[in-house]
């Protein structure tokens, strides 16, 4: 055989090989990044970094629920009968501010009935720098429509055998769909309550030094909450943005007590309600004054995590106004927060 | 970048090839090789371009250097040049490479604080600059012609050798690219490189990352093997650094090849070896000849007596060491196969009157056991290891082995075959790892294929399947795990 024949074999074969591997994939679609999910499949939807873009591109909805593991609980259901829309829910667990206001944008680009986003903010992600991304190496090749960087998509053994076979076609013989209401909700999975939440927290030595709110801290949540809060919100005027400070526990504020960064926190947070109360289409809602879920451990699983009730909560609050931040109300709100928890027994949560 | 990736099959190296020869095809012969260099330093910076400005800086300064060295007639003159640029390639290497090591033992022994600078270590600079060394080297002593300096840049740069080797000489490369009859695509060579390629990407990407995993799990916990799972760890790690670093080695020869330069032979089935001499003549042989003719030649080599000749073995064994890493593993690595090499010299005769099978396997274990030391994190580990081995105690495979090998592909044959064979992970395991060792005892080595390529439909239809396997094994589906929750 000639070295021509040869290479024209090897390549052929190859070409066949992968259009193989490939047809499967981009037929089921596991990760939604062509299409809708096909009637005839049930797809078991546990990778929220590998799905959510396809949600987002492919989905009939407008209004989306996002944010960090704070959100996984929330029920799409609840939000359609709260705020009469049909939503999505797109969370991403451990996510910076910057990785979830690329899905934001995402969602303002895709989809122009978008209406409504409902988004957490989580404290301890207001102070850090406007470009953090908790993770590095993400599957950004979903997260566009360039076709040419799907190759890792559709030329993947684990992307065919576990995702697509195991994952979707086998699934569909015994698993059931999963609905919005589901989708990375974890609720049922913990229990809660005081002995739960201490068992998992080890308290920090007291420390006499405070963390300092300077210029500089200034600088960079301004940077942060501009860069991946504000601006999406600007550059979006016809999509209401209903965002919130997750209601992390008391134990939380014990932690960022005994290692000196309590009013640091505060500050922060106040800094970053200023800023976003200058956008008219952001309603901001914060519930650090609910003592009454704040300081009841039964609420939560660990010293942030709260239960799926809290969640529905969140949406009446919302709806109803409860806990909303106005220019008129911040300041007197923060200096409760301050008075409250710079000022709590929090050795009294050990008894 | 990386061989084993997607952006390096599906675009860069076909980018490569269509812009070498198309250039070349209109008589470009300049800018092809402009365009070369040009591909090699994004191959090289795809991962952190500051890389590029390091690399570029060692070629220029290394370039000027030899320059006058070919140039100058004073013999001061050159032997300052000289002495500049072996302080500067060891000076470049130490400061990446070594500073935070030495800092470090520094700190223990006088309990001093100074602190460490934590660089990130260029990718492949001990290749790159031993390449340069032995280029100054050569042109202190006159042997080498007075290279442009975009051929001086190719030899350098040249992305298939760049990061993991072989180790190639200037009179090696240079003139290939100078060669006319390697402008144009040529379909025996392409189709022979792409054999190569094919064999390199299997070893790599099927055997060695597989085996991998085991090794991963194993060195992981080391007080938790017993000396049943401690052995198969080490046997692993034996058979995936050979598999990992041959298989890259042979995917460098079989691109070179694509364009129509052959690249020295790196590795000749060391495994085969029936003693550490023999081991040390087919394992990353350009780097033992780098060491050969630039240390061990220079220190005396073996025409000073038996006993400067196991000194100078020694010296060869304890720069190695410390070649291959800043850390006293690597330093006791390399001592232990001096040692055992002296030893070898020593009792030649002892070892020559032993079957040849025994003689194999000596080499074989005492290379095993060695591979633990160039493995573990820390001499503590290693002692730990070999505890493991000795007390550890003998019972069934560990099912958190059998688990680290999370294959989708075992996973599918589980899936339809675990009713009927309970174990079929396992025996898939020892499938591999049998496969490994026979393959790499018995079987034809890459550079032997190459040499007897007799391209055929069966052939073709081989090769189309490990390019096809390693291909969609080369990606994954990560796991973000969320910490806190």
């Amino acid at each position: 055989m000639s070295s021509k024949k040869y290479l024209a074999v090897v390549f052929s074969a190859l070409a066949v090989l992968l259009a193989l591997a490939a047809a499967p994939i981009i037929n089921i679609d596991p990760f939604m990044h062509y299409h809708m999910p096909k009637e005839e499949y049930l797809y078991s939807m546990y990778k929220p970094w590998y799905l959510n873009y396809g949600i987002i591109k492919n989905f009939d909805y407008n209004a989306l629920i996002t944010g960090t593991s704070m959100t996984d609980n929330f029920k799409t259901s609840e939000a359609d009968a709260i705020f009469g829309t049909n939503t999505i829910k797109v969370p991403f667990d451990g996510a910076s501010f910057k990785e979830i206001d690329m899905a934001v944008r995402e969602a303002c680009e895709e989809n122009d009935n978008l209406k409504l986003v409902i988004r957490g903010l989580d404290p301890v992600n207001v102070f850090k720098p406007a470009d953090y991304e908790e993770y590095g190496e993400k599957p950004t090749y979903l997260y566009d429509d360039i076709i040419f960087n799907d190759v890792p998509y559709i030329f993947n053994k684990e992307i065919l055998i576990n995702e697509t076979f195991f994952n979707t076609i086998i699934y569909t013989r015994w698993g059931s769909k999963t609905s919005f209401d589901d989708y990375m909700a974890w609720y049922s999975s913990y229990n809660y309550g005081k002995q739960e939440v201490l068992s998992k927290y080890t308290r920090p030595e007291k420390t006499d030094q405070k963390l300092e709110y300077n210029a500089s801290a200034v600088e960079m949540v301004t940077e942060n909450i501009t860069e991946n809060v504000i601006n999406t919100a600007k550059e979006n005027p016809n999509v209401e943005f209903y965002y919130f400070y997750a209601p992390y526990s008391i134990v939380y504020f014990d932690r960022e007590n005994q290692n000196g960064m309590l009013e640091y926190n505060i500050d922060s947070l106040e800094t970053a309600a200023e800023l976003i109360l200058e956008c008219d289409n952001i309603k901001l809602f914060s519930f650090f004054d609910n003592y009454d879920l704040i300081c009841n451990l039964d609420n939560y699983k660990d010293i942030i995590h709260y239960s799926e009730k809290t969640n529905t909560d969140i949406l009446n609050w919302m709806k109803e106004g409860t806990g909303l931040l106005t220019k008129d109300n911040y300041k007197q709100h923060f200096d409760n927060m301050r008075q409250f928890y710079l000022n709590y027994d929090y050795d009294s949560i050990f008894e | 970048m990386l061989f084993n990736s997607y952006i390096f099959v599906f675009l860069f190296l076909p980018l490569s090839l269509a812009g070498y020869f198309g250039l070349n095809k209109f008589r470009l012969y300049s800018l092809a090789k402009v365009f070369l260099i040009g591909m090699s330093f994004w191959f090289y910076g795809y991962f952190n371009p500051s890389y590029i400005v390091i690399m570029a800086g060692s070629i220029c300064v290394n370039y000027i250097l030899s320059y006058g060295m070919l140039t100058l007639n004073s013999k001061n003159l050159r032997k300052i040049l000289f002495a500049l640029g072996l302080i500067f390639n060891i000076g470049i290497l130490f400061y990446f490479k070594y500073y935070d090591f030495f800092i470090s033992n520094v700190n223990i022994i006088f309990k001093t604080d100074f602190n460490l600078m934590h660089l990130v270590l260029p990718l492949g600079i001990s290749f790159f600059t031993f390449q340069q060394l032995s280029y100054v080297i050569d042109s202190y002593k006159k042997t080498v012609p007075k290279y442009n300096f975009f051929d001086y840049a190719l030899f350098v740069t040249y992305f298939p050798q760049l990061i993991a080797g072989p180790i190639v000489l200037h009179s090696e490369v240079v003139p290939q690219f100078a060669d006319l009859s390697g402008k144009k695509l040529n379909a025996d060579n392409f189709a022979a490189g792409v054999m190569a390629f094919s064999f390199g990407m299997a070893k790599k990407v099927l055997i060695a990352d597989t085996l991998g995993k085991i090794v991963g799990w194993g060195f992981a916990d080391v007080w938790g093997l017993d000396s049943t799972n401690a052995i198969i760890v080490m046997l692993c790690y034996t058979l995936q650094i050979y598999f990992d670093f041959s298989g890259y080695c042979d995917m460098a020869t079989g691109i070179a090849k694509m364009f129509n330069i052959n690249l020295p032979m790196n590795f000749n089935s060391p495994y085969k070896a029936v003693t550490i001499l023999d081991f040390w003549d087919r394992w990353h042989m350009t780097l033992t000849r780098f060491f050969t003719y630039y240390i061990y030649i220079p220190l005396g080599g073996n025409r000073k007596g038996k006993y400067r000749t196991y000194l100078n073995v020694f010296i060869v064994f304890l720069v190695s060491g410390i070649w291959h890493g800043a850390n006293w593993t690597f330093i006791v690595w390399g001592l232990v196969h001096g040692i055992f090499n002296i030893f070898t010299r020593i009792f030649k005769k002892y070892f020559d009157m032993l079957p040849k099978i025994v003689n194999w396997f000596i080499t074989f274990a005492f290379v095993n056991f060695a591979w633990v030391i160039f493995r573990a994190d820390s001499l503590t580990q290693v002692k730990e290891f070999f505890g493991r081995i000795v007390k550890g105690g003998w019972g069934p495979v560990y099912q958190g082995l059998i688990d680290s090998v999370a294959l989708p592909e075992f996973d599918f044959i589980n899936f339809y075959l675990e009713n009927r064979i309970p174990d079929i992970k396992l025996i898939l395991i020892m499938g591999v790892i049998i496969f490994a060792m026979s393959a790499s005892v018995f079987m034809k080595n890459t550079n032997e294929r190459l040499k007897t390529f007799n391209p055929n439909f069966v052939n073709a239809v081989v090769v189309a399947f490990m390019l096809f396997y390693g291909i969609i094994s080369l990606g994954g589906v990560s796991e973000f795990l969320y910490f806190n929750f």
